[in-house]
């Protein structure tokens, strides 16, 4: 299918002398935004700013066929650049009198994302040097830290090689541009894996080398005569127990972010008109996005406070300072109810020990349940005080309250006292029990049907 | 007449307009000039770089367009300064409406014609005027013009409109089969600046005025030129609207499309610029050209039609020869080619280097 413009009338932009877009249509603009540019900033679709850039060195008019792309079109335009003579000389005026919008040939980047969320469910990662070996971008699902690590460095000083494995085999290889088979390799710092490194060298559309394209595999061989406990656990089990968060959770929060990110746009009419019921389903779509995003955060949450293993960082933590934090991300979500969080003073001390995101987390979930079972116009009050060797935060609501019987039971996994339809996904409570119990503190709740519930969390004081 | 006459023999080497007398002085003298470069003139003729081998004809064409171009400069830039700019210099005036060139012997002695990308647009517009030539053996010029009008009728209104700006550029070319007409709205605008420049220098060499006027026609004539009229211009234009709406390669063919569309169509289809494939044409064999029409995986049949249709020294493209080339070796050397020209310059030049022989 091709879009066309409007022959009568042409997709127009205009320049300042240093280069500024000041003025642009709807689909110029929508296209300098895509190419990284802001409203006013420098031109930045490179195919048009070198065409205006070289008008101005001849200073001559020019008209140039130009072709450029967005994430899912080829853009072919017919450009004719103007420079202004007299009044505001130095202005450059864009016209583009045929832009025609193709869909990109297809890259097969559908397949490839397909391909690397089974490579992450297996436990095979990639990795793209440059020519040089540097690392330019890599996927290693085991170890998500090293993503932001690693790139720039260069892949030796990443990995040592195992036997039966050489260094100066893949050196070898790589200076003959010859491919890279089954090496073995261990990652020198974080997890300290044990992969097998494949490799294909890479030319470029010019027949240069540019550098390799790695896979990695995980080497469950060495991997199990290193780590014999994990093996054991991992056995027999078909799904691995890092499923979420390390794999499933990464490849489900993609789409997921996509689908809310454009329901979102259509919903607010970004892109232009829409009847109003398709605006309404399309924030139907977002908010439906959300609610799974949460249930994927929550179930990389769950399978984290269920590995034995689990820990928490000791933080030094203000529990003022974090109820501020907590209260302040969901203020929006408050106003839209016109509830009202009262908060403690912000001179009030209240240092504790427990790892700070964590904290933050449980004080969201419970501010947030405060709102979702509130009634519009109340008042949500957190208040901090000081036991013995806990210090603690309380959240009170003006709610339904909770029942006496139902007191533990939400606290279980999934349950959801009856309720549905809501957002929630029945993990939040039980997750932050667990990591309030994890920082050796606890979460507990005081209510009567129908006069509001109050949660307390608490956690080992430390001395200001 | 005389007043010329004077301000040429001032100017040694600009004219053929000198007394018998001082015309051999001057003339002893800048032929021992130009005998120094005597070495340098035998090598090239002895010694040819490239694989083509150069037609009095497209010689003689060469040296006509190049004369062309630079007469139509200066006269467009003496015009503008008289017209435009009130400049009542008696010289300038004179070059203005003389209708002959004044500057190119001066241009041509300086140096400043031996400029790489002027020459290799010499060459193309030579050749291109060659392949005009050999169409029309083929089919006549009212048939050529003709094809062009079915896309008068296309729906897509963008379309219609391109092909009738293209009928106009052509039929203002039109100079007749193997004439080569120089305009400077055909000129690309990095040409138009390359010559404009040195030609507005000679003209205040000559002329010996040394006001603002002329430079700043200069800048007018430039400011002016507007390269989207020209025919080259207007046959892309066409060529992107409408490679999109048929499959690459689609009935693509010089008698079909005309020799500008044609070009147009197969440069967009291949990645590869116009000029380029108009080099390919003048290359042995078109050995390049059947490369990329094999790349963009044209049958057999419709490959040797468009050969015989641009061949003009009966070379033979069997189907045999053709279908053994390696589509997917075609693909790689044609995206190699479609690259960066300085890189792929100095590629050649280097492996020449290193292997003592020039590929």
């Amino acid at each position: 299918m091709t879009v066309s413009g409007n022959l009568a009338e042409p997709v127009r932009g205009q320049l300042d002398a240093d280069g500024r877009l000041i003025s642009a249509d709807a689909p110029l603009l929508r296209l300098h935004l895509h190419c990284g540019g802001y409203e006013g900033g420098p031109l930045a679709v490179p195919q048009l700013s070198n065409l205006c850039r070289l008008s101005r060195q001849l200073d001559m008019n020019l008209s140039r066929s130009v072709q450029a792309a967005d994430e899912d079109n080829l853009i072919n335009m017919w450009v004719e650049i103007r420079l202004h003579r007299g009044e505001n000389d130095g202005n450059i005026t864009i016209s583009i009198i045929d832009w025609k919008e193709t869909p990109a040939p297809s890259t097969g980047s559908e397949t490839l994302g397909r391909q690397r969320d089974f490579d992450r469910l297996n436990g095979r990662g990639s990795i793209r040097t440059d020519a040089s070996l540097r690392i330019m971008a890599l996927s290693l699902p085991s170890d998500l830290d090293a993503v932001e690590n690693y790139i720039g460095q260069s892949l030796l000083d990443v990995v040592d090689f195992v036997a039966p494995s050489k260094q100066s085999v893949l050196v070898e290889s790589i200076s003959e541009r010859q491919p890279v088979r089954a090496q073995h390799v261990r990652q020198k710092h974080g997890k300290k894996s044990h992969y097998i490194l494949s490799g294909q060298p890479l030319i470029d559309n010019e027949g240069l080398f540019s550098g390799y394209r790695f896979s990695l595999e995980l080497d469950e061989e060495k991997e199990a005569q290193e780590r014999p406990d994990d093996a054991d656990i991992s056995k027999g089990e078909l799904i691995s127990d890092s499923l979420f968060g390390s794999q499933l959770g990464p490849a489900l929060r993609q789409p997921l972010g996509k689908i809310i990110a454009n329901a979102e746009t259509i919903g607010s009419r970004l892109e232009g008109p829409l009847r109003g019921d398709y605006s309404d389903y399309a924030k139907d779509i977002a908010s439906a996005g959300r609610h799974l995003m949460d249930l994927v955060n929550d179930l990389s949450d769950l399978e984290a406070i269920q590995r034995t293993s689990f820990s928490v960082a000791a933080d030094d933590i203000d529990l003022v300072d974090l109820a501020h934090r907590a209260a302040g991300l969901l203020a929006v979500k408050a106003a839209d109810h016109q509830i009202r969080i009262d908060l403690p003073e912000k001179d009030i001390e209240m240092p504790v020990k427990g790892e700070f995101r964590r904290v933050l987390q449980i004080l969201v979930n419970l501010i947030g349940n405060a709102i979702r079972y509130s009634p519009d116009g109340s008042v949500i009050k957190l208040q901090v005080l000081q036991e013995a060797a806990y210090s603690a935060v309380t959240v009170r609501d003006q709610g339904d309250g909770i029942a006496e019987d139902d007191q533990q039971r939400i606290f279980e996994k999934f349950e959801r006292l009856g309720r549905s339809g809501d957002g929630g996904s029945g993990l939040g409570l039980f997750i932050s029990r667990r990591l309030a119990n994890a920082m050796d503190g606890s979460l507990t709740v005081e209510s009567a049907a129908g006069k509001g519930a109050t949660f307390k969390l608490s956690l080992p004081s430390r001395p200001a | 007449m005389a007043k010329r006459d004077f301000s040429m023999a001032q100017n040694p080497g600009t004219g053929p307009d000198i007394g018998p007398a001082i015309g051999l002085v001057q003339q002893a003298a800048a032929t021992g000039a130009s005998s120094a470069h005597i070495a340098d003139d035998l090598a090239a003729a002895l010694f040819p770089q490239s694989d083509i081998i150069f037609s009095d004809r497209m010689l003689s064409n060469g040296r006509q367009y190049l004369r062309a171009i630079v007469q139509e400069i200066e006269t467009e830039i003496c015009m503008i300064a008289v017209e435009d700019f009130s400049l009542t210099h008696d010289t300038i005036i004179e070059i203005g409406n003389s209708g002959r060139g004044h500057s190119y012997a001066l241009l041509q002695n300086a140096g400043l014609l031996n400029d790489k990308p002027l020459l290799d647009h010499l060459f193309t517009s030579v050749q291109r005027v060659e392949l005009g030539a050999r169409l029309l053996q083929k089919i006549s010029q009212a048939d050529l013009e003709s094809v062009l009008t079915r896309h008068l009728d296309n729906e897509d209104a963008a379309i219609a409109d391109a092909a009738m700006a293209l009928l106009v550029a052509q039929s203002r070319d039109n100079a007749g089969p193997g004439l080569i007409n120089a305009q400077i709205a055909n000129l690309p605008a990095e040409i138009l600046f390359a010559l404009t420049w040195p030609v507005t220098a000679a003209l205040q060499k000559l002329s010996g005025y040394d006001g603002p006027d002329l430079a700043n026609a200069a800048k007018k004539l430039l400011g002016q030129h507007d390269e989207g009229a020209g025919t080259q211009s207007r046959a892309q234009r066409l060529a992107q609207l409408v490679e999109q709406v048929t499959e690459s390669g689609e009935n693509l063919h010089p008698l079909h499309d005309g020799l500008d569309l044609f070009l147009a169509r197969m440069a967009r289809a291949t990645g590869l610029s116009v000029d380029q494939l108009i080099l390919f044409t003048a290359e042995p064999n078109m050995a390049r050209l059947v490369l990329a029409m094999r790349a963009m995986n044209l049958s057999s049949d419709h490959a040797l039609s468009v050969f015989s249709a641009l061949d003009g020294s009966g070379q033979l493209l069997t189907p045999a020869s053709y279908n053994e080339i390696s589509a997917e070796k075609a693909s790689e050397l044609v995206a190699q080619w479609s690259g960066n020209a300085l890189y792929q310059d100095a590629q050649r030049k280097l492996d020449a280097h290193f292997s003592g022989f020039p590929d």
